[in-house]
This record gives structure tokens, sequence and C-alpha cells, in this order.
């Protein structure tokens, strides 16, 4: 990656770390050590929000106040008619 | 969309219950780590998205004109309570317009560990997820979003895009500043203590 051109590479990078095929990346790439480590660091960063467990499944008592509240919403809908 | 996904929907309209909690229980996961992901430093919030998604789904369902399929009506349904929640709280921190360059104008490589630690690594994974929830935390809610639906929910430019109502470069020059911000903070979590 020359000093003067790093940021124009960006967006490339990105879409590099997306899977996306870009020629003109790729053709750039063997001679740029920085734009390697920066694609590499991308794809981690990538994997590592993908990978972290932060998401989980709904408890059952999560489950069960949405389906008291839907139960009431419900009512009230009919009521309201 | 699917012949059983219309007939399901048609039914719930109807005020079918049962065919409603199908559509639940077939997109609950997806918008449940949506929103922790979304509210990644409130889990308590992200209940509350969680179920205020499904109860306007409810509501609104006479609305919902089918030509997006139920899982991305649903995604917007909560993208917007996420975004109504989070713009009333202000305190937008810096985000980078690309990166910081280094003394050269470069971009800066960053390191730290590998995704998918092995399950023996518990801590290893606790700390990574800490990482991953307070490092989102500190990015606008408008970033948030798009790094969720692209790079958790695994959905395209063009439908982050159509979910969050932006342009597609808008949804690439979001995805691309958050990436970076991201990358950074887990670079100084992880960064090892110099000798």
């Amino acid at each position: 990656m020359k000093k003067h051109g790093c940021r124009t590479w960006l967006g490339l990078l990105c879409d590099e770390a997306d899977g996306k095929k870009t020629p003109r990346l790729r053709a750039h790439l063997p001679d740029c050590p920085p734009c390697r480590a920066m694609l590499a660091s991308l794809k981690r960063t990538v994997a590592v929000l993908k990978s972290a467990p932060l998401g989980g499944k709904p408890t059952s008592s999560l489950k069960n106040a949405l389906r008291r509240r839907l139960r009431r919403s419900s009512r009230l809908a009919v009521a309201c008619l | 969309m699917e012949e059983r996904a219309v007939k399901l929907i048609e039914r719930a309209r109807n005020g079918d219950a049962a065919a409603f909690d199908t559509l639940i229980r077939s997109h609950q996961d997806a918008i449940y780590r949506m929103a922790r992901h979304v509210c990644a430093a409130a889990p308590g919030e992200a209940d509350d998205v969680f179920q205020d998604t499904f109860v306007t789904a409810f509501k609104k369902l006479k609305k919902f004109r089918g030509d997006s399929d139920l899982k991305t009506w649903l995604y917007r349904v909560a993208s917007n309570l996420c975004l109504m929640r989070y713009r009333k709280k202000a305190a937008r921190p810096e985000v980078p317009i690309l990166d910081r360059p280094d003394d050269e104008g470069n971009l800066r490589p960053a390191d730290f560990p590998d995704a998918a630690p092995a399950p023996e690594e518990a801590a290893r994974r606790k700390e990574l997820t800490d990482a991953v929830a307070s490092a989102l935390a500190e990015l606008p809610v408008d970033f948030r979003l798009v790094l969720t639906l692209r790079d958790v929910e695994g959905l395209s430019a063009e439908e982050t895009a159509k979910i969050l109502k932006l342009t597609v470069p808008a949804v690439k020059s979001r995805l691309h500043r958050g990436r970076l911000f991201l990358r950074d903070r887990f670079q100084a979590r992880f960064a090892p203590e110099p000798a």
C-alpha cells in the first residue's frame, strides 16, 4: 500500500472482506503488505462480530411475557370493534 | 414469499392467534438476536424491543402489503423501534470518517485474537462477547443497525438499505466506518501489554 493511496483501497478492502471478488485490489495486494494486513484485520473483525454469542435465544419467560401482552392486545382489539 | 407464509399471514390478519404464534416462532430467534446486538449494552432494552416488535407487528399486520417477506418487515419494525429508543439518548461518540492515519498517512492494520475460540476457552469467549457488546454500545444506533443487519444477520447491502430506508452507498459507508471503529476497539482491548 503506497503512502499516497491507502484510503482509495478501503472500499474495495471492505468489499473483499465481504467475500466479493475485487480484481483490481487482488492485483494490488501482492505488492502491498499494509493492505494485506488491513484486509486480514477487517476479516477478523467481521468474524469476531459474527461469532460472539451475544444473541442467544429468547428465554421462556420472555416468550411468555410476549404472549401475555399479545393476549391483552388481542382482547383490546376485539373490545374496540 | 412462500405460499405457506402467505396463508399464515392471512389467517393471522383475520385474528387467528395460533397462526400469529407460528409466525412468531419462525422469526423470534432472528429478532431477538438483532435486538441483543443493537441494544448491546442493555439486555433489558433488547427484551423490550423484542416484545414491542411483535406487539407492533400484531397491531399493524393489516398494513403489511406483502411486497417484502415478513422477516424483512419485522426487521424494519424492530429497526424503527431501536431508532426511536436510542435517538433520544443523543451522546454520539465520534466515529472515524474512514480511519485515523498513522504518521505516514497509511491505514493501520489491527491485531486481536481470531474468532471462534476452542470450546474449552469459555473465559476467552466471554471476553470476546464482552468486547463486542461494549464496542457496539459505543457506536451510534444507526451504525449498530447496519453492522447487525449486514454482518450478524447476513443481509445484503440492498436489503439493509431497504429496511433502514437508506441508499446503498450510505449503508456501505456506515458499514465500513463501523467495522473500522470495532476493529480499533478490539485492537485496544486485546493488544498485548508493552514489555
